[in-house]
């Protein structure tokens, strides 16, 4: 399946914008980007992006994981004339709001167990995929979707068939937030991160393109794609395992990266190498 | 394609496995029972699976022990349906076979539980569940139990979940991801959706009585259900029963109110008869979501009567048996009407009694035998996420 990359957008592991981790990853694959002052990572607000799409009021309620991902969408849509109203969506979270989760846990562990109703429709898991479409007035299907540690490849999975299927473009949103103390001893994510791909089906010289296709084997740990993780966010964080195939698309490198999607298969998914790049 | 459900089970309840669930239907025996969950003061009724409260758990599979779990074991336990999916995997290689699973609570009461013996805001060890504590777990756990090695996911968008597994199988399936696709939905009791939904005020201290003109809210309920999908076996052409359509929407209007208007719900289902290449006159029957909430009842049934006529369309909720099932209501309530199919025998709506003027179609209140040949099934979630199934028997 090949898919053109209409728009990418990311926060997370120093980079607030797309762009800005283009400007830090060198067109030569074999140096390696170093933080020195001139172009060392921004430091990111710890409260999170502010996407201005969300309505000033829905912003303040808005929890970090929603912003997050709602930033990056916006970010894959400054890139094209595709409308975000016209456009389905997949949205991806290996652990979910795990804020809102402890909330919840602590709350319904009192006797009163009172829960704030806001809080407890924000808590489902598709609540970035309400705010983004409640925020952009979109009835496009929308999905979300989780897979754990295979999150990032079963989002790519999912969108793409989609976008196979139904000949039409489909945004991917990944992001997973850092996860509060009471979860360490199950599971830890350090580091806030959220990436947003727009893909349109077919390949258009114009754009740069990726190719997805399905292995019948689990990949060895040592993949090559994988090597090539410049960011400090820890491999814990499911929507990080993004970061590879961004390298790929940032520096033009057409490696082959392969994710396991479960316990016995793979897909591989690579930047298209007959694609020419404008960025 | 011609896409086939090859097996089914469902457990709620009402009951464990598909014909404890018909009778259930036919014999008119809720499945609700007053609140007692826990330590919850709430004052309602809820659709609690008792097999769930006192589940084994062998040792080798205790990193796993949740009752959400325990609610996948046992549904999969119903009617040969593990048998079912050996028989494809070892027909086309168990990484040919996809899993993807509706939830909305995954394993939260496990986590619910952690929290109340925390320490130092740590878990006790016993708690220290990587593959629980995530919404994934049951999808995972699901692959694990029937060593299922191909692509497994889980779709969590509240309660359009484990209907919208529909429509994603049906795209893998077509683009040739996987030869099969074990489907379902598993969601279980649990402190923070009764107090979540307790909050929002829409919870009913009654039984639930759906498109009733006094229903005063819903009832939760737990429940896993699951199919086995497949594209049409030449060598069996009449078997199984078809997945005609699917249609899939967002309101785009709030978090937790429907669109007044239904327009998001409508747009689900006409794509769904477009999908389904069928006239609103052929559906048979239809399965609403239908949860005695004041909003969506009147919205869907009114969305219902602008498309469907009652000359031909009969139309009922089941949530009267079974309670709200949440990310598991989807495969329930599809499967509800895909068993109508083989037993000609449509359900009426438990807890209707007096239907709301407002609305302007007669909802089914009392079971009928019928033949049917279309079905579809609406499931439409908070965030405005909707999703249409239609199913057909194969002539």
């Amino acid at each position: 399946m090949i898919f053109a990359i209409e728009g990418v957008g990311v926060w997370g592991a120093g980079y607030a914008h797309w762009n800005e981790l283009l400007q830090r990853h060198p067109r030569e694959p074999a140096r390696v980007a170093s933080a020195d002052a001139d172009t060392g990572p921004s430091a990111l607000p710890a409260s999170g992006p502010k996407p201005e799409i969300i309505p000033a009021r829905e912003r303040r309620r808005a929890p970090l994981a929603v912003k997050l991902a709602v930033e990056v969408a916006s970010q894959a849509f400054e890139q094209t004339d595709i409308a975000a109203s016209d456009t389905a969506c997949v949205f991806a979270s290996g652990m979910g709001d795990t804020s809102i989760t402890d909330h919840m846990c602590r709350a319904v562990a009192t006797a009163d167990k009172l829960l704030s109703p806001t809080k407890f429709h924000n808590s489902v898991h598709n609540a970035a995929a309400g705010y983004w479409s409640i925020s952009t007035g979109c009835m496009m299907p929308a999905n979300s979707i989780s897979a754990f540690n295979y999150t990032a490849a079963l989002a790519l999975l999912e969108a793409g068939t989609q976008c196979q299927v139904q000949q039409r473009p489909i945004l991917l949103v990944l992001f997973d937030t850092s996860t509060p103390a009471t979860f360490a001893g199950s599971m830890t994510v350090d580091e806030d991160f959220a990436a947003a791909l727009l893909l349109s089906p077919g390949r258009d010289d114009s754009r740069p393109a990726i190719e997805i296709n399905m292995n019948g084997d689990e990949p060895t740990p040592s993949s090559k794609g994988q090597k090539r993780d410049l960011s400090k966010v820890t491999t814990a964080n499911p929507a990080a395992q993004l970061l590879p195939l961004l390298h790929c698309i940032a520096t033009q490198t057409t490696e082959p990266i392969s994710l396991p999607v479960g316990t016995g298969s793979s897909l591989t998914v690579q930047l298209s190498s007959s694609a020419r790049t404008k960025r | 394609m011609d896409i086939r459900i090859h097996a089914h089970t469902l457990t709620t309840a009402a009951g464990l496995g598909n014909s404890a669930n018909r009778e259930a239907l036919r014999g008119g025996d809720s499945g609700l029972t007053r609140n007692d969950f826990e330590d919850s003061p709430l004052d309602t009724w809820i659709g609690r699976v008792g097999a769930a409260d006192d589940y084994q758990w062998a040792e080798n599979e205790i990193n796993w022990r949740s009752r959400n779990n325990a609610l996948a074991a046992i549904g999969l336990a119903q009617d040969d349906f593990s048998a079912s999916v050996a028989q494809l995997s070892s027909e086309f290689g168990s990484n040919r076979i996809g899993v993807v699973i509706g939830t909305s609570t995954s394993s939260i009461g496990r986590t619910e539980h952690g929290y109340r013996l925390l320490v130092d805001d740590t878990m006790p060890d016993e708690f220290h569940q990587p593959m629980v504590h995530n919404p994934h777990s049951p999808a995972a756990y699901i692959a694990h139990l029937l060593s299922i090695d191909g692509p497994q996911m889980t779709i969590s968008t509240a309660c359009s979940s484990s209907a919208k597994v529909f429509a994603t199988a049906s795209r893998w399936l077509e683009a040739g991801v996987v030869d099969a696709v074990l489907v379902g939905g598993v969601d279980s009791l649990c402190l923070s959706v009764l107090h979540g939904f307790h909050a929002l005020e829409l919870i009913a201290a009654e039984r639930c009585r759906p498109f009733d003109a006094a229903r005063k809210g819903i009832n939760i309920g737990e429940a896993a259900g699951f199919a086995l999908l497949r594209p049409a076996d030449p060598q069996s052409p009449a078997a199984g029963i078809r997945l005609s359509g699917y249609g899939e929407s967002s309101d785009a209007y709030h978090m937790s109110h429907p669109h007044p208007d239904g327009a998001g719900a409508e747009s689900a289902m006409r794509q769904a008869l477009t999908g389904a290449q069928l006239e609103p006159e052929q559906i048979d029957y239809i399965n609403f979501h239908g949860t005695a909430s004041r909003a969506n009842d009147t919205i869907e049934a009114n969305v219902v009567s602008r498309l469907f006529s009652p000359n031909h369309t009969r139309a009922s909720s089941t949530k009267g048996w079974t309670g709200h099932t949440l990310g598991a209501a989807g495969v329930v309530e599809l499967l509800i009407a895909v068993d109508a199919i083989g037993s000609g025998f449509i359900p009426g709506t438990k807890g209707l009694t007096e239907l709301d003027p407002e609305i302007n179609f007669p909802v089914q209140q009392d079971s009928e035998e019928g033949e049917l040949r279309h079905v579809m099934s609406n499931s439409f979630g908070f965030g405005g996420n909707n999703c249409v199934i239609i199913c057909s028997a194969v002539s």
